[in-house]
């Protein structure tokens, strides 16, 4: 396994650390031993093919499945018995988990300032910031998907954390969409110096956003370590550019380990 | 802790002004229901036939059925409305506890619960010059009552839906429906042959029901009823309370939640 760090890790200082996370399911054994961390203000890609265990990761970390053994820590605190304190340093998106389809933009952004406690002046920020004022009385069903996942995103951030986990933010976007939403998150995370978790498919995406790639491949981490450390060792060539990542994703996912 | 309870209220309030339907739903079941008892009670006139106050017991029974009903299908069904908006883990994903959704889920009913009262309450009015006040205030720790097994069997409906999935949404409309009969909304459970009857004095619903008739008939607060009602009430809510934690924890490790369909 490629593993780079920039630096000692102290635990505790970790937006995010995982040691030796395993799950089984009735059926399957999700995560097999998954071990890594993110650091505060870093971005980290999460990537594997489908069913390498991604998901299941980032849903543990929200604590809504349970780990079977290893450990589990957002800033020190495990999400399941400090779960109000965690989950109000982390956003989350994803386009599986939507805001009410029949509420508008509006409405939906006030419940869920209600639920982070949030004032009405941070939710206008928010709304300048991702430009959703002409949407604001817009049912978020009839929204485009571009401007759903822009919905989305605000209301991740509405309550300013410290941690933002994405999952396959623009899974479904075209690519016009996607890059402008790309270049958002990169401008919120120079303005806010947030860790952000990225789990996604999309290598010129992964490439472009993340500071270090973490490969997870049936349950395993396989490769962690800068996109170019990881290229390197997986291909054997200092080439870094979209097209290689590609070749890195196919490689561990037809092979397997790096 | 109340401003995420109330974030949730207010969502489903708000659900309520966008969805039409759901504004048919809080009107039409309890004008339906109130129509047909209110002219029932005009054929028995008619008729002849001598059940002693029986615009009060059948208007009471059928507005108290519709308490009861309410609170124990709003618990699902607003569990429902997330997962068919496929918001359950972006909600999940906030400081909520389950706790505090749980308290949110029940809270709407008693909002529900309220709507359907008054509506009821100004149709039988309207259509028969019955005032809901004549009842009397004796029925409102009955009606409470009411609620509480609302609660009961609505938790129990959402225990099955968080373990079994979406598909078992038909008990949130069934499983009041399965009670009614052993519940003697609108008949004393004397009339019920014995084993019928030991089941019906096990619910808290008949008590309330039996207590409801002593209130209208002989003007009396039927503590017995009362005190049976809430006893049961009690350790029913805490075996459904523990019922659901159980399932949160199998939905936990076998990672139920964010597939819920």
């Amino acid at each position: 396994m490629v593993c780079y760090h920039r630096g000692p890790v102290r635990s505790g200082s970790l937006a995010v650390e995982i040691l030796d996370l395993h799950k089984r399911f009735p059926r399957t054994l999700a995560l097999a031993g998954v071990t890594f961390h993110v650091r505060p203000g870093e971005v980290v890609g999460l990537l594997g093919a489908n069913g390498a265990g991604k998901t299941t990761t980032l849903h543990v970390l929200l604590g809504l499945i349970l780990p079977t053994s290893g450990s589990v820590t957002l800033f020190g605190a495990t999400p399941h018995a400090h779960h109000k304190a965690v989950l109000r340093r982390v956003g989350f998106a994803s386009p599986e988990a939507l805001m009410d389809w029949r509420l508008t933009v509006a409405e939906n952004l006030r419940v869920y300032a209600g639920l982070f406690g949030v004032t009405r002046r941070a939710v206008g920020h928010m709304i300048d910031r991702f430009e959703l004022g002409p949407l604001l009385s817009q049912p978020f069903g009839e929204l485009s998907l571009g401007q759903q996942t822009r919905a989305g995103l605000a209301r991740a951030l509405l309550h300013g954390p410290d941690l933002l986990i994405l999952d396959e933010p623009t899974a479904s976007l075209d690519p016009d969409i996607a890059d402008k939403t790309r270049r958002l998150l990169l401008d919120i995370r120079h303005e806010r110096g947030l860790a952000i978790l990225y789990s996604s498919h999309n290598m010129t995406e992964v490439e472009e956003v993340c500071d270090r790639v973490v490969f997870i491949h049936h349950g395993r981490v396989v490769a962690d370590g800068t996109p170019l450390a990881v290229s390197r060792q997986v291909l054997g060539s200092d080439a870094l550019d979209a097209a290689s990542m590609e070749e890195v994703f196919l490689k561990i996912s037809r092979e397997g380990a790096a | 802790m109340t401003g995420r309870i109330g974030a949730l209220v207010l969502r489903y309030l708000l659900l309520i002004r966008r969805d039409y339907a759901r504004v048919v739903d809080l009107v039409y079941w309890p004008l339906l229901d109130i129509s047909i008892w209110g002219l029932f009670t005009f054929f028995l006139w008619r008729a002849e036939v001598q059940v002693p106050n029986a615009m009060g017991m059948l208007l009471g029974g059928a507005i108290l059925w519709n308490v009861f009903f309410r609170a124990s299908q709003d618990v699902t069904v607003s569990f429902l409305d997330d997962v068919w908006a496929r918001s359950v883990v972006t909600i999940l994903a906030s400081p909520l506890t389950f706790a505090e959704f749980g308290a949110s889920l029940m809270l709407l009913g008693v909002v529900k619960v309220a709507m359907a009262v008054l509506v009821m309450g100004l149709a039988a009015w309207g259509l028969y010059a019955f005032r809901i006040t004549s009842l009397g205030w004796a029925l409102v720790p009955f009606a409470g009552n009411l609620v509480m097994f609302g609660w009961t069997l609505g938790l129990l409906a959402l225990a099955l839906v968080v373990r079994f999935g979406g598909r078992w949404a038909i008990l949130a409309w069934s499983i009041p429906f399965a009670a009614m009969p052993v519940s003697c909304v609108f008949y004393p459970a004397a009339v019920l042959p014995p084993t019928l009857r030991a089941i019906a004095l096990a619910l808290p619903a008949t008590h309330v029901f039996e207590g409801m008739r002593a209130v209208l008939l002989e003007q009396r607060m039927a503590w017995d009823h009362l005190v049976s009602a809430t006893v049961l009430n009690l350790v029913y809510l805490g075996l459904a309370t523990c019922l659901m934690a159980w399932v949160l924890r199998v939905a936990l490790d076998r990672g139920l939640l964010p597939k819920i369909r």
